[in-house]
């Protein structure tokens, strides 16, 4: 615990975040572990109300975490922005889903991007405008664009200035909060390349967040999938593709609908999904998805399944898992 | 019902623009489009390519007085509903043709209760149909089958509950019990799966496809999300900047599409099998003000001829009703 690892940027420890509401208590993030290496790309995946963005947000510092550890190479961070120091801060970035509503609708594009880097002091006071232009070229604007408010562009320049204000204060890590899930495919598939782009010129470490699980593939390097405040597998991107254990995880690939024959093959014997995420209010007893479960049992219903790892970097919650890997690893109906 | 040939739905050249203070907006600018009975046509095209002013206008509820119909026909059962007087048209709202919108949170009034706005709908459609009122117990009958067909648990309670009681999925099935009360002939969709969750979405859209089967509803599914056009429709019109560019059976698109916005289009969309994200369609969907002269695409496409920026290209028939207006379609 709390050993630092080379090479890893953030492990999330236990992380629990719960919300007191006039309905009850919510557990929104309810015992995540999870690590990022660095330069890595982690997809977090889950339908609404899964507590994705919760665990972005507690990573960001915009809450403090109710208790768990969030490690940033090393130094617990878990304890929101305000007691962060000024460095940390700035190592960690995030771009909203919304870039309508994350920029400032009343300052020009200058102003958005000079901000943080006065804040921070990025550069010198008289060398901020160069480095603003710098920013826009980085993601494919006219530096003309400096004197536009952002209601003059268009989604994706919008969104691609909301990356370059996350790139200005050199960030190490990147949080992706659906970057693209206001944006038109031909707009989406150009933001998404920037990303890629970016990443390999500086060595971001992306934790990106999506429901959609075709943009997850060709992003990410590992994948989490998260349900009621719990992650229920992880695995490489393209494991988790061609042997998705959870049947939660086969129930969503097998609901995306697909443009090509391939890609129907690629999806498991089609699950009827049916069901919605449960209020996390009311939470079911032992394991979350048993209600929506194919192939639930008794066992489900009465206690918490473990986290099992079922071949190297693969795990999954999920009590089919637990009998079978007592046994042998990797053969029968796994 | 009719045989699967007949025109349901035919829309001639429209015309439609919006009056603004920068000048005159020719949103859809000779749009063809035809839904026959019982089929399920998906029309597809980027954000601001005029799906929503089509639906708009089949409806009869573009913004007033700021959009208008300037030329061209709608027909539905060989009427014109441009020209239909209001008293007219509300007798085919509602019956007729039916809709679903995208965010099912807007489409309900807040302060009723589902049953409240449930039984206004059938009261209303039982009144224009036959002339009859029907009583508490019939109406409660008729809201209570129409919630359980569409696969709501609980209709009693659900009945007394207020939209904001719902999850998004349960208000998007009860949308759709809606509009599917009435035994509509034609039902028009406008994303009504994008606020909702993949599960979510594939759910709401088995219900409402399977619904529509069974009473033999033709649909016109404004989408676009491409993998939901080929896995649910019959026919697809692929629309950019307020014109069809392409029409083919969905089979048939996916396959071998023609038109280069519609590779474009299928090209950027990130697949399951991985293997990274073409760069897409240079540019953007342009200004209505001055459109492009000639094939409104030609500005962002990479096949253009001399001719594409003078003259509007015609639509070239491929055979098995697939249709592309395109002057280049012998490229490879």
């Amino acid at each position: 615990m709390g050993v630092h690892k080379l090479g890893e940027i953030l492990r999330i420890e236990n992380l629990k975040k719960h919300f007191q509401t006039a309905q009850g208590l919510v557990k929104a993030v309810d015992g995540v572990n999870i690590y990022l290496d660095e330069g890595e790309t982690l997809g977090l995946v889950g339908e609404s109300g899964s507590g994705k963005s919760t665990v972005a947000y507690t990573v960001v510092g915009i809450y403090g975490a109710t208790s768990g550890k969030i490690l940033f190479r090393g130094n617990d961070i878990s304890l929101g922005t305000s007691r962060r120091p000024r460095s940390l801060k700035k190592d960690i970035q995030i771009v909203f889903q919304d870039p309508g509503t994350s920029l400032n609708p009343r300052h020009y594009i200058h102003e958005i991007l000079a901000m943080p880097l006065r804040v921070h002091r990025i550069v010198p006071d008289n060398e901020i405008t160069d480095k603003v232009k710098d920013l826009l070229e980085q993601v494919q604007l006219p530096t003309s664009f400096i004197f536009k408010h952002p209601l003059e562009l268009g989604e994706g320049e919008k969104q691609s200035v909301a990356v370059a204000r996350a790139l200005a204060v050199n960030p190490s890590l990147i949080v992706l909060d659906e970057p693209t899930s206001a944006l038109d495919v031909s707009m989406q598939a150009k933001v998404i390349n920037m990303l890629l782009d970016l990443q390999k010129t500086y060595g971001f470490s992306y934790m990106f967040i999506t429901h959609d699980l075709g943009v997850m593939r060709n992003v990410a390097n590992r994948i989490a999938i998260m349900y009621l405040g719990k992650i229920c597998e992880v695995a490489p991107a393209a494991e988790f593709f061609h042997s998705p254990l959870h049947p939660y995880t086969q129930m969503l690939i097998s609901s995306v609908p697909v443009v090509s024959e391939d890609e129907e093959r690629l999806r498991p014997v089609k699950i009827a999904s049916h069901g919605e995420i449960p209020s996390p209010v009311n939470v079911p007893s032992g394991c979350g998805f048993h209600p929506r479960c194919s192939e639930v049992e008794e066992i489900c219903s009465t206690a918490l399944p473990e986290m099992v790892e079922v071949e190297a970097g693969h795990f999954v919650c999920c009590h089919k898992y637990k009998r079978a890997a007592g046994k042998a690893i990797g053969t029968g109906d796994l | 019902m009719m045989s699967g040939n007949m025109k349901l739905l035919e829309i001639r050249d429209l015309c439609v623009s919006y009056n603004t203070y920068e000048g005159k907006l020719k949103v859809v600018d000779g749009l063809n489009l035809e839904v026959r009975h019982g089929e399920k046509v998906g029309l597809v095209g980027e954000t601001g390519c005029g799906k929503t002013t089509t639906m708009r206008s089949i409806l009869g509820i573009l913004p007033k007085p700021v959009g208008q119909v300037d030329s061209g026909e709608i027909i539905f059962e060989g009427k014109d509903i441009c020209r239909m007087k209001k008293k007219d048209l509300q007798k085919l709202r509602g019956i007729e043709i039916t809709a679903i919108f995208q965010n099912p949170t807007a489409a309900l009034n807040p302060v009723f209760t589902i049953g409240q706005q449930l039984y206004d709908v059938i009261k209303f459609q039982e009144w224009r149909k036959t002339g009859r009122r029907l009583s508490r117990q019939e109406l409660h009958q008729r809201a209570i089958k129409a919630l359980k067909e569409a696969a709501l648990h609980d209709p009693e309670r659900l009945l007394s509950n207020y939209p904001v009681q719902l999850s998004g999925g349960m208000k998007q099935r009860v949308c759709i019990a809606l509009a599917l009360v009435s035994d509509a002939e034609l039902l028009i969709a406008d994303e009504p799966g994008t606020a909702l969750d993949v599960t979510i979405q594939d759910q709401i859209l088995r219900l409402s496809m399977f619904m529509m089967s069974k009473r033999n509803t033709a649909t016109l599914y404004i989408e676009h999300s491409l993998g939901v056009i080929r896995e649910w429709m019959d026919r697809v019109y692929v629309m950019y900047a307020g014109r069809t560019v392409e029409v083919a059976k969905s089979a048939d698109i996916f396959k071998s599409p023609r038109h280069p916005y519609t590779r474009g289009l299928l090209e950027a969309v990130p697949k399951l099998t991985g293997g990274g994200i073409a760069q897409g369609i240079q540019g953007r969907v342009p200004e209505y003000i001055r459109p492009p002269t000639g094939c409104r695409f030609h500005p962002r496409c990479e096949y253009r001829l001399d001719i594409c920026n003078r003259d509007r290209p015609p639509f070239f028939d491929l055979g098995n009703e697939h249709k592309v207006a395109c002057y280049n379609i012998k490229r490879d």
